[in-house]
C-alpha cells in the first residue's frame, strides 16, 4: 500500500491542479461577470457597478459626511421568483441613485444592502434580522413569494421595522396585527379577484376556468374567486413547482372563454403555452403580475396575440412613466417595465417617507408611510390603511404588443390596455 | 366528463412524458451500468441542453439547429466532466467508487445549479408551435406526437448501436468482463468516456423534449435527476430495455394519476413505486 | 482496531466544548441574529452526530434526515395542538415514531443485505415522499405556508430566569448536544463500538464471529432516527415557524453531510468542528455582497473537493499535525484511515 501512495500522490496532485484550475477559472469568470448578461432584457445588473451585489455608486463621498441610510433589499435571486427579483432590484437601484444625485435624504446618502432569499421564508427572516441588527437598515423592501411575505411581515412587526412588499399578494400577509408591512406592487388576492370578476361581468363570459398554485397566494385567489365571481368557476390546484398542466387543462371544455392563471404565477406561462398547445383559445388568460420581459421572451408571438394578460398597478400609459422609463433606458440600456417600477416606486417612496418623518427611526418612518399620499407612477396616488393595505388603487390589465414604446425603441415589447378598474377599496385587515 | 377522446389525449401526453422519462432513465442507466457511477448531475445536463438551445434560438437560429448545437454542447461538457472529475472517481473501486461517484456528482449538480442560476434566472421553453392533430375526435398535441417520434427513433438507434456495432458490443463486454475486454483490445477507459458522453447527450435530448411542452428553470435539474433515479430503479438499473419500459410505463401512470387523483398523489405514486421495487428486487442494483 | 483517543481524553474534549459554547452567547448578547446563528450551529452539529452514528459507524447512508426532522417537528406540534397537551409530552412520542421509521429502514436494509448505495437511494426516495406530504397535506400541515412554532413553553422559563426566550432555547439545545455526545461516547467506547467497527470492515466476517449484524445496524438506525426527529422539533422552534422548505434534501441533508465529512467521520469532535467551519463559511458568504448569488456554487464545489481530497476531515488532520509535532498524548497510529472512509 505504502509504495503506491507516493505515486498516487503525484498523480493526485496533478489532477487536483487541473481540477482546481478549471474550477478557479469558472468561479473567477463568474465573479468577474458579476451575474450580468441575463437574456431577459429587463433591468438586470448591467447598469450597475460592483457586479452582482451592493450598488456601489450610492456610497459616501457625494453628499453628507454622515453615514448613509441603509435600506435592506430581500430579493428572490434564485428559484421560481427570480425574474421578479431582478426587475425590482434594478428599479430600486435606479431610484436610490436618483435620490442620491439629488442630495440624498436628510442630507445623507441612501445605501442598499441586498441578499438572496431564495424565496425561502426562513432564509428571508434571518436576512431581515441581519440587515436590521448588523447593517442598521431602517426599512426593507422586496418580498415576492406570499410565503415569504407572511413570514417577514411577522419579523417586521417584531423588529418594528417597516417593510414594503413587492408582491406577496396573499390576504394573510396583512392582518389586524401588522402595522409595519405595506403593499406596493400587488393588490391582495381578494381585491384582484374582485377586479377580475368585474372584467368577467363586463365581457359577459360564462365559461371561466382557474388554475391556482397550492400555496398562500393561490389559495387566497381561490377564495377570492369564490367570493366575488358571479359565474361558476372550476378552480383546480396544482403544486407550485408544477410545469405540466395538461391534465388540468384537459378537464375544461374546449370552448372556455377565460382562464384565470393569476393564482399560479410560476406556472402561468406554461399554462398559457399549453392551453395553446392543446388547441384551446380563451379570449383572456389573466396572468399574475409577471415581469413582462419574461412573458415576451417565453411566449413570443403567443403573448402578442393576446395569449396572456398582464396585471399591474403601474400606469405605463402615463407621461410620468414614460419620462422615468426614458431616463432609465438611457442610464442602463434596459427597458423600464411594470416591475422595475415597483422597485423604483419603493425607493422613492421610502426616501419621501424618511424626509417626512424627519428622522431615521424605523417606527417614525413606518408612521410616515402609513400617512403618506405619494403621487408616483401608479394611476392613483399611493395611500395606505392602518395596517398597510393599499387604498383606492387602480388595477390595470394589459396585453403585450410587439411594438416597442417610444421611450425605449430598442425594446421587444410594448403595452396595450385592455381593462382598468375603478379605484378599489382597501381590503379590511381581518380578511 | 371523461370521454374516450380525452383519455386518448391524456395517454398521448403520458407517452410523451414517458419518452422524456425513458431518455433520462437511459442516461443514468448507461453510466451506472457500465461505469458504476451514479451520475446525480444528469438532471442538470438535461437543463443545460435547454439553456444552450434557448441561447441559440434567441440569436436567431431555428429550433433544429438549436437542438443540435445544444446536444453537442452538452456532450462536450460531459467529456470535460469525464476527463476531470470522473477520472478521479474511477481510481477507486467497487463500493468506494460508487459512494465517491454519488458525492462528487451531487457536488457537481449543486455547483452547476449555483453557477447557472446566475446567468439563467428565468424559465425557458422551446415551443414547437405545431398545433393540434385530430385523431378520431381526440385532440392530440402535435408536440406530443413529435416527441414520441423523436424518442422512438433515438432510442432505437441507441439500441441498434449497442447491440449491433463493434463499439456497442465492446461497451457491453467492458461491463461484463473488464480484463477480458482489455485482452481483445478494448480500452475500458475510452469506452467509459464514450458512454458518459452519450448519456449526457441522451439526457440533453430529454431536457429538450421536456422544454417543448413545459417551462424549464435551473431548479428543475434536481427534479429531473430524481426522475432518472426512479426510472432507473424500476427498470432494473443495469438494463436499458428496463429503463425504457419503466419510463414509458411510469409516464403513462403519472399522467393518468395526475388526471384522476391530482398531482401530489401522482408524485407520491412515482416515488412509492420506486421504493416498492427497491424493496422487492434489490439484487438488481447490488 | 479503532484509532480513537482514550475515553478520558474524549470526555475532556466534550467538557471543553460544553464550556466554550456555554460562554459563547455572552459575546453576542443582544443580537438576536447571532444568537440564532449559534443555536443553528449546535442544531446542525446534533444532526451530524446522528449521521455519524448511522453512516460514519455503520455505513448506512441516510439521505432522509430532512424528512425525519420534519416528521418529528410536525408530529410534535400537530399532536400537541390536537390533544391540547404540552409539546414536551408529544416530543418523545414523535421522536419515537421517527426512530421506528429509521428502525424499519435499517432492519429491512440489513436483512436484505442492501449496500450503501441502495440505502442511500431508498432513503432519498423517502425524503422526497416526506417533502411531498409536507407540502401536499395542506389541510394538516399548512402546506408551503406553514404555521408559527412557539411550543415548549420557553417563554415561561425565560420570564422566570430573566433572559430572552432565544437564550433559553440555546442552552436547552446545548444541553441536548452535550448529553448526545456523552451518549455517543458511551456507545462508541463499548462493545457496540467494536461491533460497529467489525461490521464496517467486513460484514460477512463479522457475522461469522458471532456479531448479529442486523441487530447492530438496526439499533444504529433507530438511535439516529430518534435523535433526528427530536432535534427536528427544536430546529423548527429555533426559527419560530415551521415550513416544509426547511426540511428539504438540499436544506438539511447536503449541509449535514458536508459538515460531517469536513469535521471528520467517526470522530467525536467532528460534527462540532465541521458545523463551526461550515456555519462560519455561510456567514461569510451571507455578508459578502458580491458573493451572494454564488453561495450554492461554492458549497457544491466544496462538496466535490471535499470528497475527492479531504475525506478524512479536519479533526483527523489536526490530530495528525499535532502528533507529528509531538503535541498530543494520543497513541501512535491515531492517523488517517488509508482508504479515507
Amino acid at each position: 500500500m505504502m509504495i503506491f501512495m507516493a505515486e498516487k500522490n503525484l498523480i493526485r496532485r496533478r489532477n487536483f491542479v487541473k481540477l482546481s484550475g478549471v474550477a478557479g477559472v469558472g468561479l473567477l469568470a463568474g465573479c468577474a461577470g458579476g451575474g450580468s448578461g441575463t437574456d431577459d432584457g429587463t433591468g438586470t445588473t448591467e447598469g450597475e457597478t460592483g457586479g452582482g451585489g451592493t450598488t456601489g455608486q450610492t456610497d459616501s463621498s457625494g453628499g453628507g459626511s454622515d453615514e448613509s441610510i441603509v435600506i435592506g433589499s430581500l430579493q428572490p435571486l434564485s428559484g421560481s421568483f427570480t425574474p421578479w427579483g431582478n426587475a425590482h432590484r434594478a428599479g430600486l437601484a435606479f431610484a436610490v441613485q436618483e435620490v442620491n444625485e439629488d442630495g440624498g435624504v436628510l442630507g445623507r446618502q441612501l445605501e442598499i444592502v441586498e441578499s438572496d432569499t431564495q424565496s425561502d421564508a426562513g432564509q428571508a427572516d434571518t436576512i431581515f434580522r441581519r440587515f436590521v441588527e448588523q447593517e442598521n437598515a431602517v426599512a426593507t423592501v422586496g418580498p415576492v413569494s406570499s410565503d415569504v411575505g407572511i413570514r417577514t411581515a411577522r419579523t417586521a412587526q417584531e423588529l418594528e421595522v417597516p417593510m414594503l412588499l413587492h408582491m406577496s399578494g396573499t390576504n394573510q400577509a396583512i392582518t389586524p396585527e401588522t402595522t409595519y408591512t405595506f403593499r406596493v406592487g400587488l393588490l391582495p388576492a381578494a381585491t384582484t379577484m374582485q377586479a377580475q370578476a368585474s372584467l368577467v361581468s363586463d365581457a359577459g363570459y360564462s365559461n371561466v376556468g382557474a388554475i391556482i398554485g397550492d400555496y398562500a397566494w393561490g389559495r387566497s385567489v381561490e377564495a377570492g374567486i369564490q367570493q366575488h365571481f358571479d359565474v361558476d368557476v372550476n378552480v383546480q390546484a396544482a403544486p407550485v413547482g408544477a410545469s405540466d398542466f395538461r391534465s388540468f387543462i384537459r378537464r375544461y371544455p374546449q370552448d372556455i372563454e377565460m382562464m384565470v392563471a393569476t393564482g399560479h404565477p410560476p406556472g402561468s406561462l406554461s399554462i398559457a403555452g399549453q392551453l395553446n398547445d392543446l388547441g384551446y383559445s380563451p379570449e383572456v388568460v389573466t396572468g399574475p403580475s409577471f415581469p413582462p420581459s419574461v412573458i415576451a421572451g417565453a411566449l413570443g408571438d403567443l403573448a402578442f396575440e393576446g395569449g396572456f394578460t398582464h396585471v399591474h398597478n403601474t400606469d405605463v400609459y402615463s407621461d410620468e412613466f414614460a419620462e422615468v422609463a426614458r431616463r432609465f433606458g438611457e442610464a442602463t440600456g434596459n427597458q423600464f417595465d411594470t416591475h422595475t417600477a415597483y422597485g423604483y416606486v419603493s425607493g422613492k417612496m421610502l426616501a419621501q417617507a424618511i424626509e417626512d418623518a424627519g428622522s431615521t427611526d424605523s417606527t417614525a418612518i413606518a408612521d410616515a408611510i402609513r400617512n403618506i399620499r405619494f403621487d408616483t407612477l401608479f394611476a392613483n396616488p399611493i395611500e395606505y390603511t392602518e395596517n398597510g393595505e393599499l387604498k383606492n388603487q387602480v388595477q390595470i390589465y394589459s396585453q403585450l404588443t410587439s411594438e416597442a414604446p417610444s421611450y425605449f425603441p430598442e425594446g421587444n415589447f410594448g403595452f396595450e390596455e385592455q381593462f382598468r378598474t375603478d379605484a378599489l377599496p382597501a381590503l379590511p385587515a381581518d380578511q | 366528463m371523461v370521454t374516450a377522446s380525452t383519455l386518448l389525449g391524456v395517454a398521448m401526453d403520458g407517452l410523451a412524458f414517458g419518452v422524456f422519462l425513458a431518455l433520462l432513465g437511459v442516461g443514468i442507466t448507461l453510466v451506472f451500468g457500465l461505469g458504476e457511477v451514479l451520475n446525480l448531475a444528469i438532471g442538470t445536463f438535461a437543463v443545460l441542453a435547454v439553456l444552450v438551445a434557448t441561447l441559440v434560438v434567441n440569436s436567431g437560429m431555428g429550433l433544429v439547429v438549436a437542438g443540435a448545437v445544444a446536444l453537442v454542447a452538452v456532450a462536450l461538457f460531459g467529456l470535460v466532466v469525464d476527463r476531470t472529475i470522473l477520472s478521479l472517481v474511477y481510481r477507486s473501486d467497487g463500493e468506494e467508487r460508487i459512494l465517491l461517484g454519488i458525492f462528487t456528482t451531487l457536488g457537481l449538480t449543486v455547483f452547476l445549479d449555483g453557477v447557472l442560476i446566475n446567468y439563467f434566472p428565468s424559465r425557458y421553453t422551446l415551443p414547437l408551435d405545431v398545433g393540434t392533430v385530430s385523431v378520431g375526435g381526440a385532440s392530440l398535441t402535435g408536440s406530443s406526437l413529435i416527441i414520441v417520434a423523436i424518442g422512438t427513433v433515438v432510442l432505437a438507434v441507441l439500441f441498434g448501436f449497442l447491440r449491433g456495432t463493434f463499439l456497442g458490443k465492446a461497451t457491453r463486454t467492458v461491463f461484463q468482463d473488464e480484463r477480458g475486454a482489455r485482452l481483445v483490445g478494448v480500452n475500458p477507459r475510452r469506452i467509459r468516456t464514450l458512454i458518459f458522453v452519450l448519456s449526457a447527450a441522451v439526457a440533453g435530448l430529454g431536457g429538450l423534449v421536456f422544454a417543448a411542452g413545459s417551462a424549464v428553470a435551473v431548479s428543475n435539474g434536481f427534479e429531473f435527476t430524481t426522475f432518472a433515479l426512479i426510472i432507473s430503479i424500476v427498470g432494473g438499473v443495469r438494463s436499458l430495455v428496463g429503463a425504457i419500459s419503466a419510463g414509458v410505463f411510469l409516464g403513462l401512470v403519472n399522467q393518468f394519476a395526475n388526471f384522476f387523483v391530482g398531482s401530489y398523489v401522482a408524485t407520491i405514486i412515482l416515488f412509492a413505486t420506486a421504493i416498492v421495487v427497491l424493496l422487492a428486487r434489490p439484487e438488481a442494483i447490488s | 482496531m479503532s484509532t480513537r483517543p482514550p475515553l478520558g481524553t474524549e470526555v475532556r474534549n466534550v467538557a471543553i466544548v460544553a464550556v466554550v459554547f456555554a460562554l459563547a452567547p455572552l459575546a453576542v448578547l443582544g443580537s438576536s441574529y447571532y444568537e440564532s446563528v449559534l443555536a443553528h450551529l449546535l442544531l446542525i452539529a446534533l444532526f451530524a452526530v446522528a449521521l455519524n452514528i448511522v453512516f460514519g459507524h455503520t455505513d448506512q447512508l441516510f439521505l432522509f434526515m430532512g424528512g425525519l426532522a420534519g416528521f418529528g417537528a410536525y408530529t410534535t406540534a400537530l399532536l400537541a395542538d390536537a390533544l391540547a397537551i404540552s409539546a414536551w409530552v408529544t416530543l418523545p412520542v414523535a421522536a419515537l415514531a421517527c426512530g421506528l421509521v429509521g428502525l424499519l429502514v435499517s432492519y429491512v436494509s440489513a436483512k436484505r443485505n442492501f449496500t450503501v448505495v441502495l440505502i442511500s437511494i431508498l432513503t432519498l426516495n423517502l425524503q422526497l415522499v416526506f417533502s411531498e406530504i409536507f407540502v401536499g397535506a395542506r389541510g394538516i400541515t399548512g402546506g408551503s405556508t406553514g404555521f408559527p412554532y412557539e411550543y415548549f413553553g420557553l417563554g415561561v422559563v425565560a420570564d422566570a430566569v430573566g433572559i430572552e426566550t432565544k437564550l433559553v432555547l440555546y442552552y436547552l439545545v446545548l444541553l441536548l448536544l452535550v448529553a448526545t455526545l456523552g451518549f455517543y461516547l458511551r456507545l462508541v467506547h463499548s462493545k457496540y463500538g467494536i461491533a460497529f467497527d467489525a461490521i464496517r470492515e467486513d460484514e460477512v466476517a463479522a457475522e461469522s464471529i458471532g456479531i448479529d449484524v442486523v441487530r447492530y445496524k438496526t439499533i444504529a438506525g433507530f438511535v439516529a432516527a430518534f435523535l433526528i426527529g427530536l432535534v427536528g422539533a427544536f430546529f423548527a422552534r429555533e426559527s419560530g415557524y415551521i415550513l416544509p422548505g426547511g426540511f428539504t434534501f438540499i436544506a438539511v441533508d447536503v449541509i449535514v453531510l458536508i459538515v460531517l465529512v469536513v469535521g471528520g467521520l467517526r470522530t467525536t469532535m467532528g460534527p462540532i468542528v465541521g458545523a463551526t467551519i461550515i456555519v462560519g463559511i455561510e456567514e461569510f458568504l451571507s455578508s459578502a455582497q458580491s458573493l451572494q448569488t454564488w453561495r450554492s456554487a461554492i458549497f457544491g464545489a466544496l462538496l466535490i473537493v471535499l470528497f475527492l481530497y479531504f475525506r478524512q476531515g479536519v479533526v483527523r488532520s489536526a490530530r495528525d499535525v499535532l502528533s507529528d509535532v509531538g503535541l498530543t498524548d494520543e497513541p501512535e497510529g491515531g492517523g488517517t484511515d488509508v482508504e479515507g472512509r
